[in-house]
């Protein structure tokens, strides 16, 4: 059977940071992801990121995935692509699904850094070729190249919703309009007048009715919404469009988790359901670590730090480092972290990670 | 002395003891089960893949068996719930000469009894199961007339009826102790009461060995666990249930089968078995069925697999089940040591006990329990586990 010390599954931000970390303080380290590139989500970000200049605010999330990729080289982190971790078994032994086979790797310690998945609406045409999630949209047109439909409309104005609506506009499709149910735009100024200087209504208090259409969407209805989330008779109109994108948040996609026993807490500022974790990122069964996306949604700056938490305290806890030199720069990575969920939109998830530490404290 | 509030107390609330509270209600008898989890089929029983046939190598099994798909395969029409009941078949595969012996041997004492069973040879086997891998293969047995159910819908129903006949369920309650004066059951002590009773059952399934010693009795069921999966839906394309004798120095049979809403649902018993109640799931199980099924039908390396599962087996040492009253204790009747076919043998088991406990036994029951009385010697093997 393969072994190796340290397992990181997933290669978005959180999993390059803590397989750099990790390695730089000298474990051995497989880095696993199920694409045939390394660097999750940050392929897909053409605009540049937002956040303090420490977090390299203005640039481009591709330039920081390209670094994060020679410096894992540089270190000696072993990357397996196109490898889909399968199952998590109770000796830490991993399932991986690699092509047309299946191999077992044993390991000492694994930090999940699996990121999220897109939630869906159901509504009546939901299942037609077409209804799409807005990332799905956003890898077709800025890794593939390939544009989802001509005429779009864009559900939910929150940051996704309008970044991918930009895109999509860059990538010379037409957004027909932005719909949210919400009687308030969630994403960022910036972001929002962007678009609207590009002419895309954003419609607030609108939500879709139904995606019409023979082989695939070829209309949507759309309609307004009380307080009460329930339809106005009379609001509804009529779309001419070919695609629906739906920009409804996300979820932890953290099933390995459950597998390998984790406790969870539903925390919806989070995105939903969340594996608790201490401090150091360690979840209630010893030996497994969370970073990034599945510890809760967040950005790629809190993505990359809570990765570098994560494979300090695991290449720690396999004496790579000094207690006291770890604790030294777990530290100063917790420092940045605090900075980072500080001010208005900062404040509630670092309320909310509080109580997520405390309640594993409790466990 | 006051009368007991309950004819009967059931224990366990799992394939065997919910068909049986919905007989004995239906008799008329006052009928309390008791589980310690939180609702009905919670234990072994859904754990269980599915399978039900009638085509086993005694009399016993054979003859629960054929009531236990009377009752399944007629449910639907007689009560509407659909319990997702298909007569698929069983087919057993032999590739090799040993197989062969071992499955036409068997053969002979099936037809004894009267089973619709039959040898297919290579090409009449392939022509009804078409997905089969034809290099090296031999033939089969197929049996038409058995097939396949879901274990949570048949608990969910039986239980429905049961209570609608008047038996009582008490759900996320332990039994700790049997009362019992003068050799004779009183009743049932729990973590959370006492209840007085006329008879008791154990149907504890893979914990019954725990519940019997409480009232002094030692009897010989030991769980082991064995691993189940269930791929994603796809359009039908396999009808039996296929079921591979052969040994390997990791395994010994394994079975799937395509069931009523599309997904392949499989199993294996793995070598040597995994003694014990450890239900965490292992990586070896994956890799070693699925390598084994995709060689038995290789369409199915095309198949995503959705979820796996590890289960008990509440085992004897000799492979039967224990049914009967026990000598020792007046008024305790054992129905334990389902092994591998608790679901199929549950509705059969169910309907007999009734009769056991009225005193009522047909010459045909006698002779079903003469092969799973408790006090036998166990010096035999169960060929067809
Ligand atoms: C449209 C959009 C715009 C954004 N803009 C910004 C921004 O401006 N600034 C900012 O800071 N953040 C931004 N973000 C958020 C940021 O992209 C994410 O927070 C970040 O990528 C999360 O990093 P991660 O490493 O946790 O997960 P991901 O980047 O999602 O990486 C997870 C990786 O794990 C792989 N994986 C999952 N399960 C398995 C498995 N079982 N086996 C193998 N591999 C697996 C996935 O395929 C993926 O490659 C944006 C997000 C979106 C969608
Ligand atoms: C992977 C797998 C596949 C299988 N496939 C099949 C198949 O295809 N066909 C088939 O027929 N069988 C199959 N089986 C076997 C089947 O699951 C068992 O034989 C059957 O479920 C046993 O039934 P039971 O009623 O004896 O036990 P259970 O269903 O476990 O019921 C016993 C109940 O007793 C309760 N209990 C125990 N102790 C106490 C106590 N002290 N107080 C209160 N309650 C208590 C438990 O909570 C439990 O609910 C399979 C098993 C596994 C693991």
């Amino acid at each position: 059977m393969q072994k190796t010390e340290i397992a990181v599954i997933g290669a978005g931000p959180a999993g390059l940071a803590a397989a750099i970390e990790a390695a730089r303080a000298g474990a051995q380290v497989t880095l696993i992801d199920e694409n045939e590139r390394p660097g999750g989500q940050l392929f897909k970000q053409i605009h540049k990121f937002f956040g303090s200049k420490e977090h390299r605010a203005g640039t481009r999330g591709v330039e920081i995935g390209v670094d994060l990729l020679e410096e894992a080289k540089r270190v000696g982190v072993i990357t397996r692509l196109n490898t889909v971790v399968y199952g998590l078994y109770h000796d830490k032994c991993l399932g991986l699904a690699c092509g047309d086979h299946s191999e077992d790797l044993q390991t000492q310690a694994i930090i999940l850094a699996t990121g999220a998945s897109e939630n869906v609406l159901a509504f009546p045409g939901w299942t037609l070729p077409g209804v799409m999630g807005a990332g799905a949209a956003q890898t077709l047109i800025n890794i593939h190249r390939v544009l989802p439909g001509r005429r779009i409309l864009m559900v939910g104005a929150g940051n996704v919703g309008l970044i991918v609506t930009y895109q999509l506009l860059q990538a010379g499709a037409e957004v027909v309009a932005i719909i949210e149910g919400l009687p308030v735009i969630g994403g960022y100024g910036v972001h929002a007048s962007k678009v609207r200087r590009a002419g895309v209504p954003i419609l607030t208090s609108h939500t879709i009715v139904s995606a019409e259409g023979g082989e695939s969407v070829e209309r949507a209805v759309i309609a307004q919404v009380d307080n009460r989330w329930q339809v106005l008779c009379g609001t509804e109109q009529t779309l001419e469009v070919d695609t629906v994108c739906l920009a409804v948040g996300l979820s932890p996609l953290a099933e390995l988790a459950w597998m390998a026993g984790c406790r969870f807490s539903h925390v919806p500022t989070l995105g939903g359901w969340v594996p608790l974790h201490d401090q150091d990122m360690q979840t209630s069964v010893p030996g497994i670590y969370i970073a990034g996306d599945v510890a809760g949604i967040e950005e790629a700056s809190t993505a990359m730090e809570e990765g570098r938490l994560a494979g300090l305290a695991a290449a720690g806890t396999l004496c790579h480092l000094s207690p006291e030199v770890g604790e030294i720069k777990k530290s100063e990575v917790r420092d940045r972290l605090a900075a980072l969920r500080w001010g208005g939109f900062g404040e509630g998830r670092a309320v909310a990670k509080r109580q997520i530490i405390e309640a594993r404290c409790e466990a | 002395m006051t009368e007991p509030v309950y004819d009967v107390i059931i224990i366990g609330a799992g394939s065997v003891g919910t068909p049986a509270a919905m007989f004995l209600a239906e008799a008329g008898f006052k009928t309390l089960v008791i589980d310690q989890f939180a609702s009905v089929g919670q234990g072994a029983n859904k754990a269980a893949i599915g399978g039900i046939r009638a085509t086993h190598s005694d009399p016993a099994k054979i003859r629960l068996c054929l009531k236990s798909i009377e009752v399944f395969s007629t449910w639907q029409q007689q009560y509407g719930d659909n319990l997702e009941w298909i007569a698929g078949g069983y087919c057993f595969v032999a590739y090799r000469p040993r197989e062969e012996k071992i499955l036409k041997n068997l053969l002979a004492v099936q037809k004894e009894y009267q089973l619709n069973i039959e040898w297919l040879n290579r090409e009449a086997l392939l022509e009804a199961v078409p997905a089969l891998n034809p290099e090296g293969l031999i033939g089969g047995t197929f049996s038409p007339d058995d097939g396949s159910a879901s274990p949570m819908r048949s608990a969910l129903a039986f239980y429905r009826r049961a209570r609608e006949k008047g038996a009582v369920f008490q759900f996320g309650e332990k039994v700790t102790g049997i009362l019992t004066v003068r050799g004779r059951v009183q009743g049932v002590h729990t973590n959370q009461g006492t209840y007085s009773c006329g008879s008791v059952i154990n149907a504890a399934g893979p914990w019954a060995r725990e519940v019997a010693e409480t009232v002094g009795l030692d009897v010989l069921v030991v769980p082991d666990s064995h691993e189940g999966g269930v791929s994603e839906p796809v359009a039908p394309f396999l009808r039996p249930m296929l079921v591979d004798i052969r040994q390997t120095s990791d395994s010994a049979n394994y079975y799937f089968y395509q069931h009523a809403t599309g997904q392949i649902i499989f199993c294996i018993t793995p070598a040597p078995p995994m003694v014990g109640t450890d239900r965490r799931e292992t990586s070896a199980f994956l890799p070693q069925v699925s390598r084994r099924m995709v060689n038995l039908v290789p369409r199915l390396c095309n198949l995503r697999v959705r979820r796996t599962w590890r289960g008990l087996y509440p085992m004897t040492p000799d492979g039967f089940p224990i049914v009967g009253l026990a000598p020792e204790v007046e008024g305790y009747v054992h129905a334990v040591g389902m092994c591998g076919q608790g679901y199929m043998l549950g509705p059969g088991v169910g309907d007999l006990l009734v009769r056991l406990i009225q005193g009522n036994l047909t010459a045909n029951d006698d002779e079903v329990l003469r092969g799973l009385r408790p006090d036998r010697p166990f010096r035999g093997q169960e060929k067809l586990k």
